[in-house]
């Protein structure tokens, strides 16, 4: 991916080729920890997409009016984890206050994106292919899409293994790893799909 | 707490990777050779030990309600100077590597220590911590990428044996051609599955480890 | 992150004015380590350029010329980054050397592409990829029979799959086919000259 992508290689890159957890490891902790059930998981995903699409604007206009005008690109991480975890933050008060509903469905899973390193790993990826506005946002968005497309698939086929019958030291996660291994096999199919 | 007691936790009963589950992601993605999974683990580990250092010599003048948030800018300041001086002084490490230095700040295991072992601890039992607990990270590293590496593409050490053209470009040992090898090991697929293999292993060990203490009590109250 | 609570102006101020100074230390510590460490990143970002220029162009001495980008025809994606004429050491004209960019299977690759007056390739070397390994990052192994095989491909190859000659790193033909699509991209910007 580089600059001249365009948007449809974007999503289709972001959710299916190079989904951010099947492919790119990114996000693997809220992945494995918040799969055992398919609303929490829907929730979750929910979450992310809307942080990381945030994250993926903000950063891109700090980075593009504040650290490359006055040379600090060496502050990067600091500066993109720094707006992470204020916009989580206000998000979580903007919908505590507003939007209550919203509030208690994703619950605990917001404060918990500040470490999701899909939020920094889509802001520092953005920058690294020097994407402009437009393809940031789509990416942080889609890529946060190809998140919950796999955090849901992940919590169904769970919720399915707790009836299997597999060695009692697999309890928890290994089997949960072993089946994303299985699933990221099936997401290798796409790998070979090449947009022109 | 002893250094004795904290290097068992760090390596074995409380390993960060097989036992607290946590900083997966770097675990799984740059495990494919020797090289990646010392470097990852040495920069965590020296990351780690140097965020323990500052926290808990700050630890009592950080307001309690902002503490995380300067947690957060510590070890991204570290973070970034490692960063940097990899690029500078290893690139070839700092190219394989990507995107996941960066992505140290993230990694659970060091908020994690902050929190749970540097706010109430001394320098001192901070400083061990951060190198038994990076230790045991580097360990588990080092593990993933010899079972993936050999399995993978029969090879030991690439990266570090063999250089042709300085650090980090050596093809390793061959112990059986690459043709053989499950190929599947070295992609993300391989990844998971030896991770959970291990994190499996890990359980039955401790299970096991237990059930003889709770035999040996037994026997002992029987006498 | 920061616990919010229902407190005074001045609370809010006093841990403002911390976080600000904790802010202010890092910044100050990231800026002399970037200061030590900027030398020696141009440095080993400029000797690399300069050893896959030396890969693809053969002898001691070349000195490279660049040709602004509005005079060739660059394909639609804009791979070709850079392009330069080669001299060798007494000023002849020996050929051309193209900096490029452009998907392969994985991710981007980064490759230095050479050719000789002929428009023959005199080699080809990786600079940056994320292929798979084992499969189609063998591109980027000099030592690899692929690479190697790129030396001497002139106008119009194709891979044997497409009804030419090249055979393909087995198991990435979506890498070999970008490699050599990029190499024809190469020789189309140079006759546009």
């Amino acid at each position: 991916m580089n600059a001249n992508a365009t948007i449809i290689e974007i999503v289709l890159s972001a959710i299916f080729i190079n989904n951010f957890i099947f492919s790119q490891f990114l996000g693997c902790c809220p992945f494995l920890g918040c799969s055992s059930k398919i609303d929490t998981a829907a929730g979750m995903g929910l979450a992310v997409i809307f942080v990381m699409g945030l994250a993926s604007a903000i950063c891109w206009i700090v980075n593009e009016y504040i650290l490359v005008t006055l040379h600090l690109e060496f502050l990067q991480t600091i500066a993109y984890i720094l707006v992470i975890a204020v916009l989580v933050q206000f998000v979580e008060m903007f919908l505590k206050k507003s939007v209550p509903s919203l509030y208690s469905a994703l619950g605990i899973y917001l404060p918990l994106i500040t470490t999701n390193c899909a939020v920094l790993g889509v802001v520092l990826l953005n920058t690294q292919y020097s994407f402009n506005f437009l393809q940031s946002v789509v990416y942080g968005v889609t890529g946060g899409a190809g998140f919950m497309l796999a955090i849901c698939l992940m919590a169904t086929v769970r919720e399915k293994i707790e009836f299997a019958d597999y060695p009692e030291s697999f309890n928890g996660f290994p089997i949960a790893l072993v089946t994303a291994g299985l699933i990221a096999l099936a997401f290798m199919g796409f790998s070979g799909m090449k947009i022109v | 707490m002893n250094i004795k007691q904290q290097f068992k936790e760090g390596l074995i009963t409380n390993n960060p990777v097989l036992v607290q589950l946590l900083g997966m992601c770097a675990t799984m993605a740059i495990t494919t050779s020797l090289f990646n999974g010392i470097g990852m683990g040495f920069s965590v580990l020296i990351i780690l030990t140097c965020c323990n250092v500052v926290i808990s010599l700050i630890r009592k003048i950080i307001p309690n309600d902002i503490r995380l948030a300067i947690f957060v800018l510590v070890i991204a300041g570290f973070v970034t100077i490692v960063d940097l001086m990899l690029q500078a002084f290893i690139p070839a490490l700092s190219e394989s590597l990507g995107v996941f230095i960066p992505l140290i700040v993230v990694n659970c295991i060091i908020i994690g220590r902050a929190e749970a072992f540097c706010q109430k601890n001394p320098v001192g039992a901070s400083f061990f911590d951060g190198i038994f607990q990076g230790l045991g990270y580097t360990c588990v590293l080092i593990c993933m990428c010899v079972i993936r590496e050999f399995l993978g593409k029969g090879s030991f050490g690439s990266g570090i044996f063999n250089t042709t053209n300085g650090i980090g470009t050596g093809s390793g040992i061959h112990i059986f051609p690459s043709e053989y090898g499950a190929l599947v090991l070295t992609l993300p697929i391989g990844g998971f599955i030896t991770l959970g293999c291990l994190i499996a292993l890990m359980q039955y060990v401790l299970k096991k480890s237990e059930k003889k203490k709770e035999a040996k009590e037994k026997e002992g109250a029987n006498v | 992150m920061t616990e919010t609570k229902q407190s005074g102006g001045g609370q809010i101020l006093k841990l403002a004015l911390v976080l600000l100074a904790v802010a202010a230390v890092i910044a100050l510590v990231l800026g002399v380590v970037n200061e030590i460490t900027r030398g020696p990143i141009e440095q080993y970002l400029n000797g690399k350029r300069d050893a896959a220029y030396a890969m693809v162009m053969p002898g001691d001495g070349n000195t490279y010329e660049e040709i602004d980008a509005g005079s060739y025809a660059n394909d639609p994606s804009n791979s070709i980054t850079k392009l330069s004429a080669a001299k060798d050491a007494n000023g002849n004209d020996i050929g051309y050397v193209a900096e490029t960019t452009f998907s392969g299977a994985q991710g981007m690759i980064t490759m230095v592409i050479g050719l000789d007056n002929d428009l023959t390739c005199t080699g080809i070397g990786v600079t940056e990829h994320s292929e798979t390994s084992g499969l189609g990052a063998k591109a980027a192994d000099p030592t690899d029979p692929f690479p190697q095989s790129m030396v001497g491909l002139t106008d119009g190859a194709k891979l044997s799959k497409d009804g030419g000659s090249v055979s393909a790193i087995s198991g990435a033909t979506l890498t070999s086919r970008a490699v050599v699509t990029e190499i024809q991209t190469v020789i189309d910007a140079v006759k546009s000259l």
